[in-house]
């Protein structure tokens, strides 16, 4: 729909950008993991199309009220800022009062007191009313949490711009569970593919367990982990923030893990994080989170990451990008590296809109240029996740060659290959794979811990087929998805990001990482070899 | 008569696999000594691990070949299969 109704050349906080909220394709029905809300618009951070999904409860709803997609257009008149309020009785707009400049915590408790506790709330925080590039669309969990946020590219600055405060999703009075047109069919599929899933060892032994922060050791042990702006890919105190220490804390304090963000998730993989006191103190927490305001800036204190997590939930920001926006400005000595309690401070000021805050808030890229730091972790305009491209080979192809910029879920290597002394000339082709595959699963509203293999993407052909009463070909889901990169690809080009601009920072070409010295070894040619093909001027 | 003397290795344990910890010792890693030639075969038995519990096994920072004999201060990091996000 961007690609069709957007001009690539628009701006992307005016009026003829467009948000796009829109359920996967199997929202609503008992498919497992699939009740995604994909975000798409013209990124204000990249300046190319972004697609951004957060899980929640929202998706659920949305594909049980049969909505295919929410269309935010146009831009209200200045200083305008509303709720809209979305149900089977249709949807109205109306004025979001003292709303207006709240975080997403409070947010989400006024609409769920207003208008029931069962309802999915979307909305941005002070971030997005600011319109900061790093602003997030946030979504509540089953406990009315807005602990999940279709974060990356700044799409929370284009909910702003369109002065949308929240939504609120009511599905009071629709049908649990939308039905296949083969529904007995579909039950069975999705029996056999839910037990496939639960069989996984990452989910049995590690999803349920430690949630993703249990990656945290492996991607240090494997020299990948982002330690002080990216200098470095192990961190000397990475015990103090791995996943075990993680799931100490929480059974400790009374937390809560093998949670789920939506009611009938299998994989449950997010937790409730509580205080020394053991109040709640932020949900999920999260293996990027912790790195990225945790290693990248010498903090190895998990309350004070902890606290930045709820602090960047609340006011809406992506906590990756903000990692990396503070890694530079740590780089640049406006806040000591390792400072905890000045990180924290740095992030209210985020919240209330200082100049420094303000900075920050939009992103890497912006914070470099303005402290004229050149070590910037950042590519098409977008903050690198936590996993350093110099050894994770597969993921630096993606970061380098996606149209969504240096994004770690657009198509990341499953398994430990990555690591695995990959053969020169293969390591092109299968982040392009990864990255076909990827876009699949977001059409379809997958989350990505229901893959671990490519056969994940077979199984959701047999689904799909059962759904539509349709036999659909086992190539549909790889062609589907080559169809959605190529649109987005197209789309960049257009928008005027080219092939110019697939390369990793400069600094990261030149540095070799410590302590194992390692380098992005996969030659210019080999990218532009397996990548040939998707940028020619297709129609979509 | 030629002395074949033990080696040292690290092991370090992660997730389900700090189960596995030799009594009295604390994560994340430990020495563990090996005979010469032995391999991660034989690690994992020392540990008492069950073979068939999957497993990703890291040796100096990548993916464990086979089963190589371990060399003197090879660091050896146990974890379940990966994911993230």
């Amino acid at each position: 729909m961007i690609a069709k109704e957007v001009n690539p050349t628009c701006s992307p906080l005016g009026p003829d950008n467009k948000l796009i909220l829109a359920p996967g394709i199997l929202a609503g029905t008992i498919s497992p993991c699939s009740q995604r809300v994909s975000v798409g618009g013209k990124s204000p951070l990249t300046g190319g199309i972004k697609e951004a999904n957060a899980g929640g409860t929202s998706g659920q709803k949305m594909g049980r009220l049969g909505l295919a997609a929410i269309v935010l257009e146009g831009k209200p008149e200045p200083g305008r800022l509303y709720t809209l309020h979305v149900s089977r009785e249709g949807a109205f707009l109306e004025g979001a009062g003292d709303l207006k400049g709240a975080g997403n915590y409070k947010v989400a408790e006024t609409l769920r007191a207003k208008y029931g506790r069962h309802v999915g709330v979307i909305s941005i925080g002070p971030a997005g009313e600011m319109l900061m590039s790093a602003a997030t669309v946030a979504m509540t969990d089953q406990e009315g949490i807005p602990a999940r946020h279709a974060a990356r590219g700044g799409l929370g600055a284009v909910m702003g711009s369109k002065g949308i405060k929240a939504i609120v999703i009511d599905d009071t009075g629709m049908p649990k569970i939308v039905p296949a047109k083969d529904q007995e069919v579909f039950k069975k599929i999705t029996k056999a593919f839910a037990a496939v899933i639960l069989e996984r060892p990452r989910v049995k032994h590690r999803l349920h367990k430690f949630g993703t922060a249990g990656l945290i050791s492996f991607t240090n042990e494997v020299n990948s982990l982002p330690t002080r702006n990216f200098s470095r890919g192990q961190f000397e105190k990475v015990e103090h923030i791995s996943g075990e220490a993680v799931v100490a804390l929480i059974d400790a304090r009374g937390g809560q893990r093998g949670h789920s963000c939506y009611q009938g998730c299998i994989v449950r993989c997010s937790n409730k994080f509580m205080d020394a006191e053991g109040k709640h103190l932020t949900s999920s927490f999260e293996y990027e989170t912790i790195a990225m305001l945790g290693s990248n800036l010498d903090i190895y204190d998990l309350d004070a990451i902890a606290r930045m997590d709820r602090l960047c939930d609340d006011y809406g920001v992506d906590t990756i990008e903000i990692g990396c926006a503070m890694g530079v400005a740590m780089e640049a000595n406006i806040l000591p590296f390792g400072d905890a309690a000045r990180a924290i401070e740095t992030l209210h000021q985020v919240g209330k809109g200082t100049v420094l805050g303000r900075v920050i808030g939009n992103g890497a890229v912006t914070t470099g240029r303005v402290f004229g730091v050149e070590r910037v972790p950042a590519i098409k305009g977008q903050g690198l996740p936590a996993w350093d491209p110099r050894t994770a080979l597969a993921t630096g192809v993606t970061f380098v060659t996606s149209p969504q910029g240096a994004d770690h879920t657009a198509g990341r290597l499953q398994g430990v290959m990555e690591f695995d002394r990959l053969k020169p000339g293969t390591i092109a082709q299968l982040s392009k794979e990864m990255q076909i595959r990827a876009c699949f699963y977001d059409t379809v509203g997958l989350c990505h811990f229901a893959d671990g293999t490519p056969e994940s993407a077979e199984w959701l052909v047999k689904l799909l087929s059962a759904f539509y009463g349709e036999r659909l070909s086992v190539d549909y889901g790889m062609e589907t998805g080559q169809k959605v990169l190529e649109t987005e690809l197209n789309f960049n080009l257009a928008a005027g990001i080219t092939e110019a601009d697939d390369r990793l920072p400069e600094f990261m070409l030149k540095e070799p990482l410590p302590p194992t010295n390692g380098t992005f070894s996969v030659a210019r040619e080999e990218i532009q070899e397996a990548f040939a093909g998707l940028k020619e001027n297709k129609k979509s | 008569m030629r002395r074949i003397d033990p080696l040292k290795v690290r092991v370090k344990l992660f997730g389900i696999f700090c189960d596995f910890f030799p009594p009295g010792t604390k994560g994340p890693g430990f020495w563990l000594e090996v005979e010469e030639g032995a391999g991660l075969k034989e690690v994992i038995s020392k540990l008492k691990m069950p073979e068939d519990l999957p497993k990703s096994i890291i040796r100096n920072g990548r993916v464990a070949k086979g089963d190589q004999p371990l060399q003197e201060g090879d660091v050896i990091a146990i974890f379940s299969p990966i994911t993230g996000g």
